[in-house]
């Protein structure tokens, strides 16, 4: 239903052009807005009214009208004045209300759709009819951004989102879930995921600065048809969890750009588990010290390159050539050969993802 | 706000990636302070940690009387404004600064002589009745400083904030910037990639590097007495050519010789390369052209007259004294 925020901002609108006081209540005679004060004095000529025949009349100085939604009686508008004046200022606040409870309709009509579609929900031949009765286009690009908010129920996150985009009505704005804001966005002939990146870190950077909210932005593949627009949301919400699990320090993860790590999220634990045994003979990388954790990984972000890596460690070349042959002989792999370093490298994945099902486990 | 003390701050992210290490640094009450440094080099991780969106993973944080050792800060009243920023398409320059006290709950009474304050302060009041369709690229910059200020923020944190303007733009934005400093005098910390951002601002500004500070100084300073190598790089820019040399005590004077060049070193270099015990040992040379950017292009820079030296030692890339 139409928030009583709404009504009070269309009659103080209204009033302020037509110069007439107004006010709203249901049809139990409760005050849902008003421009004048003790709007509850009128409860009991509401009620009355409900109950007539009439669809306009004056009582005690105004002019009371019936707003009806598809038949059914909605709300009673009351217009202060018994004349001409009145009558017909009445006449445009009911026709205007009426007006709302359409669009709103409409709106929880796109915003319901948009969510069943989303959540594959619907049949095939549903999507096109309904797309079509809501005047939604079919053949369009469109990508679907997830918006992960720290804390449930984020309203001013969400806000601010429809704020940025809600002026374009053919994006649409939802939420499936209590820590997700959903962004089916609909592109521009010519937009690129190169235009997404920055849609993206527009997002991020909008709620951080305006929400003051902490949040993760994962976007999925552009698809170019209505129907597809579930994957690319099932691929932004698997990129938001591979994100977490690989590149923790990424606040925007796109899933085109998952690299391996999309690859390990679809592997069965058990045969990580039985990887990691047949690498570490029944170790785990992580009984590695602290030192050597960091070496390893300092190593992999210098591609392999020892000076460079023994120069941001701050340490001698040797004491990094002395610290991988020591690895080495613990694990039999040398780093610096591509073959074992891909081989750690993915090892080191798949622990992450292993510990990653554990605790989704615990 | 009052002042802000990094000690020893290292913020490691849950995969391993340490985005600032070791990070030490004074911000003083309502000084403007500005962070330099590449991408990637950990600036937006610190001020986010101000604003305390970032929790931190060693060392302290105290922001005012408020002293974080581990976890996360609590939000605070900051002004944030970073690169992508955004007004919203479908409201007024009015609406786009009274947007949050709106969603928040407060009267238009309240809202209304915030709004046209900050309006006034930021020469955008003719403005407010237009929509970010409107506005050039400089206007909204000042819509969106406007919608941060609104709140009184405690500090003001930007990101590459002027980065996306075009020069004159962004010269008249800067400009305003200090302004509106001098007017607000709060902690104001700015990020940028861009060093001649940071010399033009001329305020104290940090070096940052791989997430650690490498030298703290002003602009002019920091060009002309780099600590080390990627100091001297980085703060110099296009400016910037570096050779491998040799140190050798010729009959009239110290020389560099370098691959196919020579150069005299001058006087005060002379001393401290001697003091070091470099003479007759390898060293790495940095210089500043003063060619035009034609003239680089045209042909490889190789160190000559004009120029300004600097040697730094070739295994620990520091600058010698």
């Amino acid at each position: 239903m139409i928030s009583n925020q709404i009504l009070q901002n269309t009659i103080e609108g209204l009033k302020g052009i037509m110069r007439i006081e107004l006010c709203i209540c249901d049809t139990e005679g409760k005050v849902l807005a008003t421009t004048f004060p003790d709007a509850e004095e009128y409860e009991f000529s509401v009620l009355a009214f409900v109950e007539s025949p009439a669809d306009s009349q004056v009582i005690q100085g105004y002019q009371f009208f019936k707003v009806f939604d598809e038949h059914q009686l909605e709300y009673v508008l009351l217009a202060r004045g018994a004349g001409d004046d009145a009558y017909m200022a009445g006449k445009v606040v009911v026709f205007q209300i009426q007006n709302l409870l359409v669009a709103y309709k409409e709106r929880f009509d796109k915003d319901n759709f948009i969510k069943n579609l989303l959540l594959d929900n619907l049949l095939l031949v549903d999507i096109y009819n309904r797309a079509k009765k809501l005047h939604i286009d079919i053949n369009v690009r469109r990508v679907v951004f997830v918006v992960e908010t720290q804390t449930e129920n984020d309203t001013v996150a969400l806000e601010t989102v429809k704020g940025m985009f809600s002026a374009k009505s053919k994006d649409f704005i939802t939420a499936v879930d209590e820590k997700n804001i959903i962004l089916v966005k609909e592109l521009k002939p010519g937009e690129s995921y190169e235009d997404m990146e920055k849609v993206a870190k527009m997002l991020l950077d909008m709620l951080n600065t305006e929400a003051m909210a902490t949040v993760h932005v994962a976007y999925g593949t552009i698809v170019n048809e209505v129907k597809e627009v579930s994957r690319s949301y099932k691929e932004a919400k698997m990129a938001l969890d591979v994100g977490k699990i690989f590149y923790s320090d990424k606040n925007i993860v796109a899933y085109n750009n998952l690299g391996i790590g999309r690859l390990i999220y679809q592997l069965p634990v058990s045969l990580c588990r039985m990887f990691i045994k047949e690498i570490f003979d029944g170790k785990s990388p992580e009984d590695l010290d602290e030192e050597t954790l960091v070496t390893i990984n300092k190593f992999f972000e210098n591609n392999l390159n020892v000076s460079e890596t023994s120069r941001q460690l701050y340490i001698h070349r040797n004491t990094l050539v002395y610290r991988l042959d020591k690895l080495q002989k613990s694990t039999g792999l040398d780093l610096r050969v591509f073959e074992d370093a891909i081989t750690f490298k993915i090892a080191l994945m798949v622990v992450k993802y292993m510990n990653y099902i554990e605790t989704l486990d615990n | 706000m009052a002042g802000i003390s990094f000690r020893n701050v290292t913020k490691t992210f849950p995969n391993g990636k340490a985005a600032v290490q070791d990070f030490s640094l004074e911000i003083n009450d309502g000084e403007f302070v500005v962070l330099t440094g590449p991408k990637g080099s950990g600036k937006a991780t610190i001020l986010r940690m101000i604003a305390g969106m970032e929790p931190i993973s060693a060392g302290e944080l105290q922001i005012g009387d408020q002293v974080i050792k581990n976890g996360r800060p609590e939000k605070r009243n900051v002004g944030m404004i970073f690169q992508h920023f955004t007004l919203y398409p479908g409201m007024t320059v009015y609406d786009n600064i009274a947007f949050l006290m709106k969603l928040k709950g407060a009267s238009e009474e309240t809202i209304r002589p915030l709004v046209e304050a900050n309006a006034r302060l930021f020469r955008i009041e003719k403005l407010l009745s237009c929509y970010p369709r409107e506005l050039n690229d400089l206007q909204k910059q000042y819509v969106a400083m406007a919608r941060a200020n609104v709140h009184d923020p405690e500090a003001f944190l930007m990101l590459d904030l002027l980065g996306s303007l075009e020069s004159s733009a962004r010269k008249r934005a800067r400009n305003r910037l200090k302004e509106l400093y001098g007017k607000i005098r709060t902690t104001l910390v700015y990020a940028t990639n861009d060093p001649e951002e940071a010399a033009l601002l001329d305020v104290r500004t940090v070096v940052m590097h791989r997430g650690r500070v490498e030298q703290v100084g002003t602009a002019a300073e920091l060009k002309k007495n780099p600590c080390n190598f990627f100091v001297a790089q980085f703060m110099n820019g296009s400016a910037f050519g570096s050779s491998e040399v040799e140190i050798v005590k010729g009959k009239t004077a110290v020389e560099a010789m370098g691959n196919g060049f020579s150069i005299d070193v001058p006087g005060e270099w002379v001393e401290r390369l001697e003091r070091g015990g470099y003479l007759g040992r390898r060293v790495l040379l940095g210089y500043t052209t003063c060619r035009s950017i034609e003239e680089e292009e045209a042909e490889e820079t190789r160190p000559e007259a004009g120029c300004d030296f600097f040697f730094f030692d070739q295994e620990t890339r520091e600058a010698i004294h």
